[in-house]
């Protein structure tokens, strides 16, 4: 694509990514919704689940994609992958309070309570707030340079949460359902697997759509500063050539 | 057991979240396009 | 490197007895911060009830080291503020001295500190909440390894709002879930030193000892990337 033909930050892998995800939504809510039978002890609400667990996998995909990406800026120190982090981040902040909410409406009917004191209900609240918290650092007002290698360094600090999140399970026994795919009340089978299955490529699509898009906004934000640099070093250069003249 | 209510509640919460976010991007990318340079707007393809 | 870092505790600590912050600021707001719980169970039933006052018994432990976020966020706070002025952090880094032994000075003099204020206010804490004592050793213990933890913690975040228009809101936003493990070990092993029920006994001090190092090594690690300024 010729640069003056872009008006936004769409281009053909975005096109192609947006229409599959088009696609496959109304297959992924008729079966999530309707033909996956409701479950033998959870009834109706197991169908949170085609939202909840793939929004957890999307999470946990864009905070290690903030952990490679930063530490791929502190050994290559490239823009690109700082913007990649802030980028991911982003997403994975926003699944993250998917993830939560869909959580609580599950288990508000399953457990009878919207929140339960379990590891890794409170951990995954933790892991939100410290992500909010790295978002925070990359607004911080100071020299651009700085400010990505300290968010580098706290992309790859702040992956500890998610490892807690993880293992929090197996370090405090609690009520939370095992790893879905290996244990715990709900056997993924027949239509269910086939619903988590769209579940999940409806998710990962969409959040790839995101942080493509999300990464070319923060480009074109980088570029606006880069614009306001050169025409700040310009007008420098014209005050000193007018005022060097005796 | 029928919990339709938290179901629906569920469903369009996380729709209601990543479409607004989407929306978002989408519009600041418009919108940054606009203001940016034509010879500065390259995507990596 | 050693020598380095002790050199830079001591200039903090030096900083530290002359202005008197920790002493004359932060200690009287912990305690009043202890006290202020009590206003939350209601003194009224803290008189009256028994049920109240061993309910504020059962939670002292955690209601302490909330108090003590509360001291290491004001004592990072201060660890860096002493940098900000004056470019004293341009001369820190100029005077050849490496990163890591900047980081481990800075941990060194935080990790006493917080060991100080921990001992003042763990022993109005006794008093106030009417605790018993089961395990001296291993309150010592969860005391020096929670300080040196919450210290490599701190000094780290620290480092990476440093230069913020708003170092201390975002010190806090960003201190507080990442030292939330550190309380949790600590408020069991010193519920466990205090009232005796020893199910995993000593397993959360340990657990205190592996973050401690994990998070000083980490420190020794990174600090330099926090430390450049161009």
């Amino acid at each position: 694509m010729k640069s003056a033909e872009i008006t936004s930050t769409k281009s053909k892998t975005t096109t192609v990514i947006g229409y599959l995800v088009v696609a496959m939504l109304p297959i992924y809510l008729a079966f999530g919704l309707a033909v996956a039978e409701p479950h033998s002890e959870q009834g109706e609400s197991v169908r949170l689940l085609f939202v909840h667990v793939p929004s957890v996998l999307v999470t946990y995909s864009a905070f290690l994609v903030v952990l490679f990406s930063s530490a791929m800026y502190l050994r290559k120190k490239t823009p690109y992958w700082d913007l990649l982090a802030g980028a991911s981040a982003e997403v994975g902040v926003v699944f993250c309070a998917v993830l939560l909410f869909s959580g609580a409406v599950w288990g508000r009917p399953t457990w009878g309570t919207y929140w339960e004191w379990d590891p890794r209900m409170t951990s995954t609240a933790v892991m939100f707030i410290s992500y909010l918290g790295y978002l925070a650092v990359r607004r911080m007002d100071l020299n651009p340079t700085v400010r990505s290698r300290r968010a580098a360094v706290l992309g790859i600090l702040s992956f500890v949460n998610v490892i807690v999140v993880h293992y929090s399970i197996d370090w405090w026994r609690s009520l939370h359902q095992g790893r879905t795919f290996d244990q715990g009340n709900v056997q993924i089978e027949g239509w269910y697997l086939f619903s988590f299955s769209l579940g999940l490529a409806v998710f990962t699509l969409s959040g790839l759509w995101l942080l493509i898009h999300r990464f070319r906004t923060l480009y074109l934000e980088r570029q606006l500063d880069l614009v306001d640099l050169d025409s700040a070093i310009a007008e420098r250069k014209s005050e000193a050539k007018t005022k060097v003249s005796p | 057991m029928n919990n339709w209510e938290f179901v629906i509640a569920g469903y369009l919460g996380a729709a209601v979240g990543i479409g607004s976010y989407a929306v978002w991007v989408i519009r600041r990318g418009r919108r940054l396009t606009q203001k940016v340079p034509v010879e500065r707007r390259r995507f990596l393809d | 490197m050693l020598s380095d870092a002790w050199r830079i505790a001591v200039k903090d600590l030096t900083i530290e007895l002359r202005t008197r912050l920790l002493l004359a600021q932060v200690a009287p707001f912990s305690l009043i911060v202890l006290i202020l719980f009590g206003f939350a169970v209601s003194p009224d039933l803290l008189v009256e009830s028994e049920a109240a006052r061993s309910l504020i018994t059962q939670v002292a432990p955690g209601l302490f080291w909330v108090t003590i976020l509360f001291v290491c966020l004001f004592t990072i706070n201060r660890s860096f503020s002493i940098e900000a002025r004056n470019g004293a952090m341009t001369s820190l880094k100029l005077s050849a001295v490496d990163a890591s032994a900047i980081y481990l000075g800075k941990v060194l003099a935080a990790v006493f500190q917080l060991f100080v204020l921990q001992v003042f206010l763990g022993t109005v804490a006794f008093a106030l909440y009417r605790l018993p004592l089961a395990d001296f050793g291993m309150l010592f213990v969860t005391a020096i390894a929670a300080s040196v933890a919450l210290a490599a913690i701190g000094v780290l975040y620290g480092a990476v709002s440093f230069g913020s228009q708003t170092p201390e809101t975002l010190n806090a936003l960003l201190l507080l879930p990442a030292v939330s493990p550190v309380m949790l070990a600590a408020t069991r092993s010193s519920e466990i030193a205090t009232f005796g029920e020893n199910s995993v006994a000593w397993g959360w001090a340990l657990l205190l000892i592996g973050m401690a190092a994990f998070y000083i090594s980490v420190g020794v690690l990174m600090f330099e990337s926090l430390l450049e300024d161009s």
